[in-house]
């Protein structure tokens, strides 16, 4: 009993440390000049880190936050938003941001309640816990059927636990930004970028968007993205322009 | 073909008159028809006229003498005109027999050169044709500034419009070339013989003489000599193409590019002449910059071009006759195409290491040195003072990024313009300079300092770049920001986004970081092989679910038909009962058990035959039963039915 205890205090805790590391170098050196005031040169340490590492909410925010002391609103306002991606529970990123957005007038999805599940729940246990509850509810459902006792309660309960797993599901599929922002880019020029109505250069500007703000992307052609902004207007912009939340080769 | 002429003759004096000695000898007779079919007189008709009204310096138009009703006449050439080069560019003869009527016109091609700008008029000239004289009417050119001169067609592309002016300087510097030759070569005329005039046309060169198409043009790819080369690297590359001077020659521009590096676009033509074993050559030198984009072995593919050029035909002259008669309208040089291609070229590229990389590292490679400047020195309130950081030397200009600044606590910095001024044709070497307007929000005593890092490729080593502070007076000012100016060097830039302020401590940066992954837990492939054993564990849970209770099924069966028999098996047990009856239950039983009332159905043992003697009465009386009509039944005693009873029993024990 007492061997089982620690077994299962030794899994508890290497679950507890699953997903923390230790530091990166460049990741400390970037804090340093952080605090230091050098914005940029940290800025690109947290880049290094990035390229070095794998992807870190904590490091994009870092990143972001460097950005926009550097007045490098477009890029912060990106790196906020991979940051989110990652952990939609980083709350200082989603203040960060909101108060970007504010003061320089970006387009950014708001948050709803199927986004707030994502802050509540991690989303991995909720994916993981809605296929398992699923399974379950399916496995009863077959005892149930070829059970020679007790036939109809457990058919309710594996029907249940079956709703209620796929419920899970699809709960973790709505909320989860890995899926939802597959398709959104955020425009990194600084200062107004147009859309065009053509992909030409000097075409008509069907709107204009301030540099950070997100739109969805829909197709590509050449050097050109067909975006959609958040308000539903269409229109092309220069693909060097606008750079997806989450990056191409992840 | 984009190209233009490259001639380089030059026809001075008068033009020789064409032959026109008629052989009678094979066709007189046909001479005599022909003549008699042209006797009507032609009248003579010249004309002068330009190919177009108004040109370009250095942009060449054509001018041309049309004789009509004659195959030759005394055109002169000397009608120079200040400002105007025109040079003789041969001449072209047209015969045509219709209805009977022979047509015969020549015309004389100049091509004219204006060399500088204005309105100019090209005189009328007097033409001799059969002995007497006749006139052109004066021409007038108008010549715009250099490269102001429009596309010629409205359809051609800037592109095009570039490489006819490449095309051009080429032909220029042809023309240049062959002077310096000719210059060259009355330098080297041994002392006594007569210097060959400016008028003189080189030697002609036989048939027999012409050297092959390798021998006529070719071209090099100069690489500099490196031992590695690196992705990103800017390197220099330098492209002749060698072209016989004796040989006109037309040129298209030229092709280079391939995969696995991107090619700046071609510098314009240097030019040089250059004597190969005793062959006189026109050297034009392209350069350009070449980056590598990928690591690997790198193949640079030849550098191309297309001409043509005119040679002296192989072919025989024509007929005496005809060539007599036709003014040897078929010319004597016949025009080959050439494409001439460098030498490829091999390349080791290797990716920059990580190994030492600088933070402040943002892709420079080259060598490069950096300076610090600043104005004023002393600021007042609110007055921005302008920081130049100054990158000199040689490397990768178009990827460089302003030096990292540091020590900006008290700064308020907004960047401004940077400016490339290259060194030479292609950017390889050059100046950059980057500016940033610095605003004191804090009383300042000098500048930020700055950091630029960049890759030397020589020695295969990351160097930094720093600059001191420099000494400066800064003084406050609270609306810094109101009073920035937007710096006049940022063309078409937005005003400078004002940096997010938070107060201290209000949003920091995170001490610690997590690994995580852009990939949605949905497609890990952790996630679907758990979810693949879920499902196949459900389908063989299912699946021996259903083989159960098919199994269940069958036994169920097995066991109501037993219980059947001996249900059976109980009523003939019953005392007193009718034999009729005993008789139908037990061929019943039969039925049940095995299916049939035949003995081959029952089980064979060593005791068959007294089972069938057995069971023989109860099987007589059945059929007595059904067949007998209205006989008298005999009955089973009730030993023989305990014995058979017995032996069904027997039976209902076995499996």
């Amino acid at each position: 009993m007492k061997q089982m205890a620690t077994v299962l205090a030794g899994f508890l805790f290497t679950l507890s440390c699953m997903g923390s590391v230790l530091a990166s170098p460049e990741f400390v050196t970037g804090n340093e000049q952080f605090r230091a005031g050098n914005h940029e040169l940290a800025a690109r340490s947290y880049r290094l880190a990035l390229d070095k590492g794998a992807p870190s909410a904590e490091i994009y925010y870092n990143l972001g936050l460097a950005e926009a002391r550097s007045g490098k609103t477009a890029e912060a306002s990106l790196q906020f938003q991979r940051a989110l991606t990652l952990n939609p529970g980083l709350e200082s990123a989603r203040r960060e941001l909101l108060a970007l957005s504010t003061q320089a007038n970006l387009e950014i999805p708001e948050a709803t309640w199927v986004n707030r599940i994502a802050t509540l729940i991690p989303l991995p246990s909720l994916w993981i816990g809605g296929a398992i509850t699923a399974w379950l509810g399916a496995f009863v459902i077959l005892a149930g059927v070829f059970g020679k006792s007790r036939r109809g309660s457990l058919l309710i309960w594996g029907v249940g636990l079956f709703i209620l797993g796929k419920a899970a599901l699809f709960l973790a599929w709505s909320s989860d930004p890995l899926i939802q922002n597959q398709n959104l880019g955020v425009l990194v020029v600084e200062g107004p970028n147009r859309l065009r109505s053509e992909p030409v250069e000097n075409s008509k500007a069907v709107t204009t968007l301030a540099g950070g703000s997100t739109v969805a992307l829909l197709s590509e052609r050449g050097k050109w993205v067909y975006c959609a902004t958040l308000a539903g207007e269409r229109g092309w912009v220069e693909r060097a322009s606008v750079q997806p939340i989450i990056p191409r080769k992840s | 073909m984009i190209g233009r002429n490259l001639r380089t003759q030059k026809t001075e004096g008068r033009i020789p008159k064409i032959n026109r000695s008629v052989r009678f000898s094979t066709g007189a007779l046909f001479v005599c028809a022909l003549f008699i079919l042209t006797f009507s007189a032609h009248a003579i008709e010249v004309t002068a006229s330009l190919s177009e009204s108004a040109t370009a310096v250095g942009r060449p138009i054509q001018f041309q003498v049309q004789i009509d009703g004659a195959s030759a006449a005394d055109v002169p050439d000397n009608f120079a005109v200040d400002g105007l080069d025109i040079r003789f560019a041969g001449q072209a003869h047209n015969v045509q027999l219709n209805n009977f009527t022979l047509t015969r016109a020549v015309t004389y091609n100049f091509q004219v050169i204006p060399e500088r700008e204005g309105r100019f008029t090209i005189p009328s000239i007097s033409v001799e044709v059969d002995g007497k004289t006749y006139k052109t009417q004066a021409q007038t050119l108008t010549a715009a500034r250099y490269g102001s001169m429009p596309p010629t067609s409205p359809g051609q592309s800037s592109q095009s419009s570039q490489m006819g002016q490449l095309v051009q300087q080429m032909q220029q510097l042809q023309q240049q070339a062959q002077r310096q030759l000719q210059q060259q070569m009355q330098q080297q005329m041994p002392p006594g013989s007569a210097p060959p005039t400016a008028r003189s046309r080189p030697q002609p060169v036989q048939p027999e003489q012409v050297p092959t198409a390798e021998k006529l043009a070719f071209a090099k790819l100069l690489i500099p000599e490196q031992k590695t080369y690196f992705v990103g690297q800017s390197i220099p590359v330098e492209i002749r193409f060698y072209f016989d001077g004796r040989f006109p020659m037309e040129v298209a521009p030229p092709a280079f590019g391939g995969e696995g590096f991107t090619a700046e676009k071609l510098s314009e033509p240097l030019e040089k002449n250059q004597i190969i074993e005793g062959v006189p050559y026109n050297v034009y030198a392209f350069k350009t910059v070449i980056t590598p984009i990928k690591a690997g072995p790198l193949e640079i593919p030849p550098a191309q071009l297309r001409c043509l050029v005119t040679v002296p035909s192989r072919t025989p002259p024509p007929d005496d006759f005809f060539g007599g008669l036709l003014g040897q309208m078929g010319h004597s040089g016949e025009q080959r195409e050439l494409v001439v291609s460098s030498n490829p070229a091999q390349l080791e590229v290797k990716a920059l290491p990580r190994e030492g990389r600088p933070v402040s590292f943002a892709g420079a490679i080259g060598q490069f040195t950096l300076e610090a400047s600043a104005t004023p020195k002393q600021a007042a309130a609110g007055e921005p003072i302008t920081l130049k950081l100054t990158l000199e030397g040689q490397g990768n200009f178009n990827a460089l990024t302003e030096p990292v600044l540091s020590a900006k606590d008290g700064w308020r910095i907004y960047p401004g313009a940077n400016n490339f001024t290259p060194s030479d044709a292609t950017g390889f070497s050059g100046r950059k300079v980057f500016e940033s307007m610095l605003m004191a929000v804090e009383p300042r005593t000098a500048t930020p300092t700055s950091e630029f890092s960049y890759f030397d490729p020589s020695t295969e080593k990351y160097v930094t770049l720093t600059t001191e502070a420099i000494p400066i007076n800064a003084q406050a000012g609270k609306s810094a920001a109101a009073a920035v100016p937007v710096s006049a060097g940022t063309s078409g830039a937005t005003p400078p986004v004002e940096p997010v302020v938070t107060s201290p401590g209000e949003a920091t940066v995170l001490s610690d970081h997590s690994i995580q992954s852009f990939r949605s837990t949905l497609h890990l492939p952790e996630f679907w092989i758990a979810n693949g054993a879920a499902g196949v564990a459900f389908l063989a849970l299912l699946a021996y679910g259903i083989s159960r209770r098919i199994a269940s099924g069958a036994s169920a069966q097995v066991a109501r038909r037993r219980k059947a028999r001996e249900k059976i098996l109980q009523e003939m047990a019953v005392p007193g009962l009718d034999a009729r009856v005993f008789a139908g239950k037990g061929m019943e039983y039969l039925t049940a058990r095995f299916g049939s009332t035949a003995p081959e159905a029952w089980p064979t043992n060593e005791g068959s035959a007294e089972i069938s003697r057995c069971l023989e009465p109860m099987l007589n009386l059945y059929n007595e039963t059904q067949y007998g009509v209205g006989r008298t039944v005999t009955d089973l005693p009730a030993e023989r039915r305990a014995d058979i009873l017995a032996v069904f029993k027997q039976w209902e024990a076995l499996r």
